[in-house]
């Protein structure tokens, strides 16, 4: 389980969005390298995680991520009829169809988690769509909603005592 | 030992002072629940309730509490550990069923193990008592060497005598301290009223606790079997009781973690090889009970249960460890 | 409607068509009632109905399930509408056996939950003067006002209630079941995340949530999981929140609005709220409900090619 960094003076400055990127090997996955070997230009704020299949997405999944500071979780996949398992995507497509609603329902920005279909083909498609999903991110500012820091208990404040160092 | 009489508008009073000069925690609503908390106004403060949903057991011993974080200072590993402000804390509107409770924490955190989180707590605290005037059916802290009115581990004990009069009797010096200057002498009637009021509580309290001194005996009878059936194992009863201190540790990113567990819970007691002696619910179920009315009372010499009822209140589906643990040798002699 | 009751189970019991009926009998607070295993004929009279049977025992059915063999003895139980639909649910998800089960039907007219001892404890003894009828009222469990299967759609026996002696009663109610989910739609998204933030908070981590609810059978739920630990178990305002998702996500398009979890939790966190979402989307977008069919496909077990994908870019 990764932890979110902590702010260093350069973020501070600027704040970047990070998002999670879940990319489908066979369509997604190959769009997103396609872009990059047609030298496609597009924001370096996602971090790209390759997944067999679209269907392969848990909603856990997005939510650790957002819980663990990603800004935004863009999950991306064949476009329907074009799955490499035949239907993988279409069962992705109902459960995030729910989840999306519950996480708005729930009061979770929805520019948060977004959902595309790029095939391999689709190089500019992928750019594009980085390029949106980035600025509404940008738009939506950090994330701190699922990631904020952990409550305390009772309100009495805290000091933080060194241990050791040796 | 002092007593005093203290209108309602001292009591405001006090809790103002309090407010400023120390950190104030005392019960107050949410929405239906009657919950302690951090005290914002002095109105808030609910004194017509029969007891908190949760104990006071989550400020001595939270819920989920950072032991020590790993850090790097200087290219070097080292450790750091989060510490309350050492401010005085007072706690108000304590039930004296809860503040046995802590007297029971005491001896598992404050024995032979020294838990310096628990201590540093323990030792800020100022436990604030309110005499139980209307017990519920499901108290039973009578038959548990507690009761209405007791003053065991409190500092102080407010009685509410109606009429907007308060009796408030000092039981240690840190208790007497925070009604210092206030109120007016005690007289005869009013400590009359307040043996009125104790004995009516006590005789309301119906429900008694009594253990077979031959507990032990019954472990593998299958009358475990047969009342744990309708447990469904969550952990409502241990995590509201106010003597179970059972906890478990673990690693978020970079913090240790301590944070209360369940022996309701089947992954409580699995081990790494997949293992789990305690993997049916009639063992788990037991254990509960044996860890409250034998092991504790072995090891301590005490029962680890102070009647307070909120495992019989809040159970999901009403089960009833008082009637189990009485009907426990009545039924072995049936089969 | 007891009488009844306990003629059929003891008749059950004698002819070894079941090997246990499990019921509801009176609980020591002499008000509500607590779940019951009858085995023997002799015990029956332990059985009750009333208002206050508000447990879902199809709970217990999979924990029982061992003790059922086909074609009897079987497995009994005391059923309302609202529990056949999990019973349903069950049997859809290949967790019993039509067969293995004895479906007690009962003709219910509402539950009430003894909330009277919970307001009780809060509003000290203010609540012995008030009027006793009028309190039922108030009590009435928010899941029954809208109630549309007060006779239940499965059974093998059905136990009809005395009162009713003539047709029964229309059975679609004008309340709005969706009512209170839709209050929280109209507001914004600002207000609703506070308002869950505020209630996640308040999580113990207790499970009693997942403990209670019949269609929550994982052999190791998700929040067990230590390797990797998925959910954290302490309670603190990021997990609360991750589990609570979790646990209504992994009921959509079965949570068959028994309401238990929510009454079950101790902090009384609105879970209901929640789940009767993903019911109406379900509904809307895929045109399913659960516990109706136990030969349906779940919907999130299937697709149709013309489902909705607006949200997808």
């Amino acid at each position: 389980m990764t932890e979110s960094r902590e702010p260093n003076t350069e973020q501070q400055e600027e704040w970047q969005p990070k998002i999670i990127g879940f990319l489908c090997k066979w369509c997604s996955y190959a769009g997103a390298d396609l872009a990059g070997g047609s030298r496609i230009p597009y924001p370096a704020n996602i971090r790209i995680i390759r997944v067999p299949c679209s269907g392969r997405v848990n909603p856990l999944f997005v939510l650790k991520c957002l819980e663990n500071g990603a800004d935004g979780v863009l999950v991306s996949g064949c476009h329907p009829g074009d799955c490499h398992y035949s239907e993988g995507n279409y069962y992705a497509r109902r459960k995030f169809a729910v989840f999306k609603k519950l996480l708005e329902y729930l009061g979770v920005d929805p520019r948060r988690f977004q959902v595309s279909w790029v095939s391999a083909a689709e190089g500019e498609k992928w750019a594009e769509i980085v390029k949106t999903v980035v600025e509404e991110v940008r738009a939506a500012g950090p994330n701190k909603q699922l990631s904020a820091p952990v409550d305390k208990c009772s309100g009495a404040p805290v000091k933080r005592k060194h241990l050791k160092n040796d | 030992m002092t007593e005093k009489i203290v209108s309602k508008e001292d009591l405001k009073k006090i809790l103002e002072g309090l407010m400023k000069t120390s950190e104030l925690l005392a019960p107050g609503k949410e929405g239906d629940l009657v919950l302690f908390k951090p005290v914002k106004n002095p109105e808030e403060v609910f004194f017509a309730y029969p007891n908190s949903l949760k104990p006071v057991k989550e400020f001595f011993f939270p819920p989920r509490e950072e032991l020590f974080k790993h850090e790097i200072r200087e290219g070097k590993v080292g450790l750091s550990s989060e510490h309350q402000e050492n401010r005085k804390r007072v706690i108000w509107g304590v039930r004296p069923c809860d503040a046995k409770s802590l007297l029971m924490f005491d001896k598992m955190f404050d024995g032979e193990y020294k838990d310096s989180y628990y201590l540093e707590k323990r030792a800020k605290s100022v436990l604030v008592g309110l005499a139980c005037n209307e017990p519920l059916d499901s108290c039973f802290c009578l038959s548990l060497n507690a009761g209405p009115h007791a003053k065991e581990g409190l500092d102080v004990l407010i009685t509410d005598l109606g009429d907007d009069s308060y009796l408030v009797e000092g039981i240690t010096a840190k208790g007497e301290e925070l009604f210092q200057g206030c109120g007016k002498e005690s007289g005869e009637g009013e400590r009359t009223r307040k043996k009125e009021l104790e004995e009516a509580a006590k005789k309301k309290i119906r429900k008694t606790c009594q253990p077979p001194p031959d507990l032990e005996s019954f472990f593998e009878d299958p009358y475990w079997e047969k009342v744990s059936r309708k447990c469904i194992s969550c952990g409502v009863c241990t995590y509201l009781c106010p003597t179970c201190f059972c906890f478990d540790l673990s690693y978020e990113g970079r913090d240790c973690i301590r944070f209360w567990d369940s022996c309701s819970f089947s992954p409580f007691t699995k081990m790494t090889s997949g293992e789990n002696p305690r993997r049916e619910k009639k063992t788990r179920y037991r254990q509960r009970v044996y860890h409250k009315f034998s092991y504790f009372k072995k090891n301590f010499g005490e029962i680890a249960c102070v009647g307070c009822g909120r495992c019989l209140r809040e159970c999901p589906v009403k089960v009833d460890i008082v009637e189990i643990v009485n009907q426990c040798s009545k039924d072995k002699t049936k089969d | 409607m007891i009488k009844r009751l306990q003629e059929k189970v003891g008749k059950l019991l004698r002819e070894k068509k079941v090997a246990l009926v499990i019921g509801y009998e009176m609980a020591g607070d002499g008000i509500s009632t607590t779940p019951c295993f009858i085995e023997r004929e002799d015990e029956v009279e332990r059985l009750v109905w009333n208002e206050h049977c508000v447990y879902n025992l199809s709970r217990y059915l999979i924990e029982t399930r061992e003790l059922a063999s086909s074609p009897s003895p079987k497995i009994g139980v005391v059923a309302k509408g609202c529990d056949v639909k999990s019973i349903i649910g069950l049997i859809q998800e290949n967790q019993i056996k039509r067969d293995e089960v004895v479906i007690i039907g009962m003709e219910c007219e509402g539950q009430f939950d003894v909330e009277g001892e919970r307001q009780f404890k809060v509003e000290g003894l203010k609540l012995k003067d008030k009027d006793k009828d009028k309190d039922k009222e108030g009590k009435l469990l928010e899941k029954c006002k809208a109630c549309e299967v007060h006779i239940p759609k499965v059974y093998d026996l059905l136990i009809k209630d005395d009162r009713n002696s003539g047709a029964p009663e229309p059975q679609s109610p004008e309340v709005n079941a969706y009512a209170q989910v839709e209050e929280l739609e109209g507001k914004s998204q600002e207000e609703r995340w506070q308002y869950w933030k505020k209630e996640f908070a308040r999580c113990i981590k207790c499970y009693a949530c997942r403990q209670v609810c019949p269609l929550c059978f994982c052999p190791q739920c998700i929040a067990d999981q230590t390797l990797p630990q998925w959910i954290s178990p302490s309670p603190s305002l990021k997990g609360n929140t991750t589990w609570n998702i979790v646990r209504a996500f992994h009921l959509a398009g079965r949570c068959i609005d028994c309401g238990e979890c929510e009454r079950a939790c101790p902090m009384k966190i609105p879970l209901r709220k929640i789940n009767k979402k993903l019911g109406k989307e379900i509904k809307e977008m895929f045109d399913y409900e659960a516990g109706l069919d136990s030969e349906a496909k779940p919907p999130l077990a299937d697709f149709k090619l013309e489902d909705p994908e607006e949200f997808i870019r």
